[in-house]
């Protein structure tokens, strides 16, 4: 990436927000010590000590130890892992099946387009953080499991607004013109449709992320998803409440690290939003909208 | 428009049965058959067949499912199978519960959001609309779950002004943590769109007419900006509301609230078949009818806009 | 947006957004606060009994509150002798063959009177595959099940009804333990002719005044109950599914007894160390290993587990104390525990060698149920094992996700407890390692000897109890010998309850409190709101 284009991308993420700044420095922060996590953590997140059972913070121990001994702080870092990698990787695979199917939808239009929406309308009407838990209980275990679920559950509201856009745009005259120009539909796809879609895909991503990252520490709340002893952010909170009146800590952190995290991705997504709608035409994701397609997964 | 919501209407049938596909086949992939969590720790082989056998698990998928359908065209959800009580009556009684744990949050959530988002517009760009703007992100980025259990250990354990969980004999005081835990994330959400189309409203040439003209602030702001700036924030409550009354599982989970949501995330660990499809079922009914009626004031108010 | 029409368009919608708010209000506040019962108890359940069909109750609550609704023709009292429920007395005839009942003067809660005939009802409504029960292998013994349950017969034949009230069994050979079994929850008495309005009708000293699923459970005293006078008018089960919230609620007095879970066990400890009872409880918790299936065959790999776990430490931590280390299958306080036995101390070095010397390198799969309190104890669990060099993966299932695991002997290791039925050393024993057993019967372990089966046979023909008890210790030796399970540790029982609640006691067996000798003090009676 050139410098210029570099400069550019931070102008539109942070803008002139000392917010968006302060959150895109922790998004850094928390990818760095989640890549690096053996570099930053002073203790093996799973080496039980039961002698060192349900410590309070110290210096040695800055988050306290849990039931187990094991020393919360080298958690929550590795828990970092989990919790980033699900909220990308379930973005990624949402954005895919729901950019395709809302471009299909939007550009094919007649049959198709009805058979997409009307799948699009159960996936949406279906209670989706239950949707959520029986994916991931259908398949086996796992990070892998997590994200598909996920992604399985969050495709559609990006499809329905893909195919409004798309259908904006194929009215616009630079479209029309091109395909009486000859052109074949997929020149048109790619060459007018994507490109044109694109500045709300990646708010829209980046609004997700957060979002993901919340619905993946629900499940890791439940039990479910990313098995034991693993560290995950949920998991640790769910882990910590019979422990609420006794030992606070546990719960504690884990879940300010989650909340902070989040902030920060939903800072960036939000100034992001401003700065490119300010740019160009992008009234499609109002808070209204996502509100809308977020539904109950997170209550 | 009566043409328009007839054919609304129509549509809900056949989404509806697509849920009913969708639950029942993940169902039946579900690891774990129920009759293994029925019997005791002393079970034959004999008496484990004869169960299945008795809930009808031994035929083939196709053959339950439309056992099913032709139980739901009775209107009959069937029986859980641990309880032998009937779902839909089970669902009747809770959803009260689920009604008044939904209608205190959203309560809490629009006095809080309007009156937070009204006070971020009047002061766009100075401390006040700083600090809403922080707090909002904050309570949209707060795990739900997470919030309630401080929430519980300020409230209850360390101030003991709250009692921490349950509902009480149904008194005000049992409803009030919950409420306010479901309720923050929309009360965020309505602070946020509440100032967005304030600040576009009180930039219309109306109002500065309204205020040339003499009129105090208070009622240019309430009575006429506010007026039409609530049309986006109904949609947001229509929406809301509607997935809360499918049960707000975690809340419910956290609380221990007896509702839908709590409901229906048992009968999926317990592998309770009858009482996921029929709570998903109703569920998903629920969100379908609070989108249409917010559909459907949105275009009564408004014709030309077109969802 | 057209302002001006949306304004107009908005003050004909105003009017029902109004109604709308005001309804949701009104629907927030409209349920008042209920008034606090005079005499009544609560107590806190953490998940609602899934039944309380006599026929079909598994769990341990059903049994609990069935003891108050029902009465069996036996019941254990508190030191775990058999004493009539429903019998007034009974003899024993053919060297245990045949049991001889005569009942006493009981009604059901609709005004009937019990009979035997309703005993021999409720006996075939067990057996009966139309009922489907879990528990029909409970009327195995009984003379003549086989050819009632295939139809040849219209009744159990084995099952006589003398007059009104005096009844004979016929069992097919005498069974030591038969008596126990009759003491179980499964056996208790419903009026023949089905129960009609929701099937719990019995002639306990309580009945069922109202059942809200998943919220709130009240019994009321049985009006016909001619026995003992309850000392409370009402019992409230209550259903609380968070700890942390129960305990809160207990100390708000608005609970008058409940279990004290083990992560509270420390603070309750602290803070009302003169409220706490507690007894040793009929359970042992182990891991089981599947000795059909390398490795688990090696019975050198098995006792080595057994070895390498410190046990101690995890009850000192984890448990809070809150049980004893086991050292073989049977629980203290059950005829054929032996105090001598030694079982096997923590000895990480000596387990590691007899790894290593098996040589076994594959990870292993530990299951347990998923349940985040297991998760804890799983985990050390692992890590002890892992000290010892052998790779263990937890897997964490729902329960019947689980319970389909270890029963069709998928797992090669996982953790469960047993609880007793009844308080005797069989059933420790019989169910749990007789070769006949393997599989969902008990013998999860599919665990086999012929040394150990012909012990346990002999013990359960043995009348003399202990003569038993001596069989049953040497069962027990050869068995921990084999090492099928790694024996972990035996749960106690531990309550609190209010100081205004008086003659609260624990029972040894589950199913023996009838609710009678226990009251509220009224003096103190401003403490409960």
């Amino acid at each position: 990436m050139s410098g210029g284009r570099l400069k550019r991308l931070l102008e539109a993420l942070v803008g002139r927000s000392l917010l968006a700044g302060l959150g895109l420095s922790f998004i850094a922060v928390v990818v760095i010590v989640a890549l690096f996590a053996p570099l930053f953590a002073p203790y093996d997140p799973l080496e039980v000590d039961l002698t060192a059972s349900k410590l309070r913070p110290s210096p040695e121990h800055p988050f306290g130890t849990d039931d187990l001994g094991r020393d919360i702080f080298s958690r929550v870092i590795y828990g970092a892992r989990i919790s980033l990698s699900v909220g990308f990787l379930a973005t990624g695979l949402a954005l895919l099946i729901g950019f395709s199917f809302g471009l299909l939808s939007g550009y094919a239009g007649g049959a198709v387009d009805r058979a997409v929406m009307s799948l699009t309308d159960i996936t949406l009407a279906f209670p989706s953080l239950l949707l959520a838990i029986g994916v991931t209980i259908v398949l086996p275990p796992g990070i892998v499991t997590v994200f598909i679920a996920l992604g399985l559950v969050g495709w559609a509201s990006f499809a329905r607004i893909i195919r409004g856009l798309v259908l904006e745009l194929r009215e616009k005259e630079y479209v029309q013109a091109a395909r009486s120009a000859g052109s074949g539909g997929l020149g048109v796809v790619r060459r007018h449709l994507i490109p044109n879609c694109l500045p709300t895909v990646v708010v829209l991503a980046s609004l997700q992320v957060g979002s993901f990252m919340l619905a993946e520490a629900a499940l890791s709340f439940l039990g479910l998803g990313v098995q034991p002893p693993v560290p995950t952010w949920g998991g640790m909170v769910n882990e910590g409440r019979d422990f609420l009146l006794s030992a606070p800590w546990f719960s504690v952190f884990p879940g300010m690290a989650i909340a902070l995290t989040i902030l920060s991705f939903n800072v960036v997504g939000d100034t992001l939003r401003t700065n490119i709608s300010r740019g160009g035409s992008l009234g499609a994701v109002t808070d209204v909208r996502r509100r809308r397609e977020e539904k109950e997964v997170l209550a | 428009m009566s043409r328009y919501v007839v054919h609304k209407l129509l549509l809900i049938i056949p989404t509806l049965i697509g849920v009913t596909v969708i639950t029942f086949l993940l169902l039946k992939a579900i690891p774990g058959d129920p009759v293994y969590g029925m019997v005791g720790p002393r079970a034959s082989p004999e008496v484990i067949e004869a169960m299945r056998k008795d809930l009808g698990l031994d035929r083939g998928i196709v053959v339950q499912y439309c056992r099913y359908l032709r139980l739901l065209l009775k209107g009959d959800l069937g029986n859980s199978y641990y309880t032998g009580y009937p779902v839909g009556k089970s669902i009747i009684e809770k959803f009260p519960n689920t009604l008044k744990l939904a209608a205190a949050a959203m309560l809490f959530a629009v006095t809080l959001g309007i009156v937070m988002g009204i006070l971020a517009s009047l002061n766009e760009g100075g401390v006040i609309d700083r600090a809403v703007t922080v707090v909002s992100a904050s309570c949209i980025s707060t795990p739900v779950f997470w919030f309630g259990l401080i929430l519980i250990l300020v409230f209850a354990t360390y101030l003991k002004r709250l009692p921490p969980a349950g509902m009480g004999n149904g008194s005000i005081a049992y409803l009030i943590l919950p409420a306010v835990t479901l309720g923050t994330r929309s009360a965020a959400y309505i602070a946020r769109v509440t100032r967005s189309s304030m600040l576009e409203v009180l930039g219309e040439p109306y109002i500065r007419t309204a205020r040339a003209k003499g009129l105090g602030e208070a009622k240019v702001v309430l009575k006429h900006a506010l007026k039409c700036a609530l049309i986006p924030i109904i949609t947001l409550i229509g929406v809301d509301f509607g997935s809360y009354l499918n049960g707000a599982v975690l809340t419910e989970t956290i609380f221990g609230w007896d509702g839908l949501g709590r409901f229906a995330i048992n009968g999926i660990f317990k592998r309770d078949y009858p009482v996921v499809l029929g709570t998903v079922l109703f569920g998903s009914l629920m969100f379908i009818l609070a989108n249409l009626i917010v559909d459907f004031i949105y275009r009564w108010v408004n014709p030309r806009v077109r969802l | 947006m057209n302002l001006r029409f949306c304004v107009k368009k908005y003050m004909r919608a105003r009017a029902h957004i109004w109604i709308l708010l005001g309804l949701s209000f009104l629907a927030a506040v409209s349920c008042g606060r209920r008034e606090p019962v005079q005499d009544r108890l609560v107590v806190r359940l953490e998940e609602d009994p899934s039944t309380l069909d006599p026929a079909r109750i598994v769990d341990y609550w059903g049994g609990v509150i069935g003891a108050k609704l029902y009465q069996g023709l036996l019941v254990y009292d508190e030191k775990l002798n058999l004493v009539g429920d429903l019998a007034d007395s009974w003899s024993v005839h053919d060297g245990g063959k045949r049991y001889r009942f005569r009942l006493r003067e009981s009604f059901f809660s609709n005004k009937e009177k019990v009979l035997s005939g309703d005993v021999k009802y409720s006996m075939e409504r067990l057996a009966s595959p139309e009922t489907a029960s879990p528990r029909s292998w409970m009327t195995d013994p009984i003379l003549g099940v086989e050819s009632f349950r295939e139809g040849d017969s219209e009744q159990i034949d084995g099952i006589r009804v003398i007059g009104d009230r005096e009844l004979e069994i016929e069992l097919k050979e005498p069974l030591a333990i038969f008596p126990g079994l009759l003491a179980m929850p499964n056996f208790y008495v419903v009026p023949a002719g089905g129960c009609q309005g929701g099937g719990t009708v019995g002639s306990g000293p309580f009945m069922v005044a109202s059942w809200k699923h998943d919220y709130e459970l009240i019994l009321e005293r049985n009006p016909y109950w001619t026995g003992e006078s309850p000392g409370v008018a009402s019992i409230e089960y209550r259903i609380i599914p968070e700890d942390f919230s129960a305990l809160s609620e207990y100390d708000a007095g608005s609970i008058s007894v409940m279990e004290v879970p083990d992560s509270q066990l420390p603070t309750v400890r602290k803070r009302m160390p003169e409220q706490i009872v507690e007894i040793p409880g009929l359970n042992t918790y182990y891991i089981g290993m599947n000795c059909r299936r390398p490795p688990f065959d090696d019975a050198r790999l098995r006792r080595a587990l057994n070895m390498a776990v410190d046990r101690e430490m995890i009850v000192r931590t984890l448990l809070s104390g809150s049980a004893v280390v086991a050292k073989g299958p049977i629980p203290p306080g059950i005829p054929g525990y032996d105090p001598g036995l030694k079982g096997y101390p923590y000895d990480p070095e000596a387990a590691a060698g007899l790894i290593e010397a098996v040589g076994w390198k594959g990870r292993i799969k530990l299951y347990g149920p998923a349940d985040r309190k297991v998760l804890g104890r799983l985990v050390a669990i692992q890590h002890y094992l892992g000290e010892a060099g052998l790779g263990i993966d937890i897997v964490q299932l729902e329960w019947s996700a689980f319970k389909e695991a270890i029963n069709t002997g998928e797992a090669d290791l996982f953790y469960i407890s047993w609880w007793a039925d009844y308080p005797d050393g069989e059933n420790f024993l019989f169910p749990t390692f007789h070769s006949s057993n393997r599989g969902p019967l008990g013998n999860r372990a599919e665990y086999s000897n012929p040394g150990v089966d012909r012990l346990i046979e002999r013990a359960r023909v043995t009348v003399d109890a202990r003569k038993r008890a001596g069989l049953y210790r040497d069962a027990q030796r050869m068995i921990v010998e084999d090492a099928p399970w790694v024996f972990l540790w035996h749960k106690k029982d531990i309550w609190v309850h209010q100081p205004r609640v008086e003659g609260f006691r624990l029972y040894p067996v589950y199913n023996s409190d009838k609710g009678l000798g226990i009251f509220l003090n009224k003096k103190n009676s401003n403490i409960e709101k």
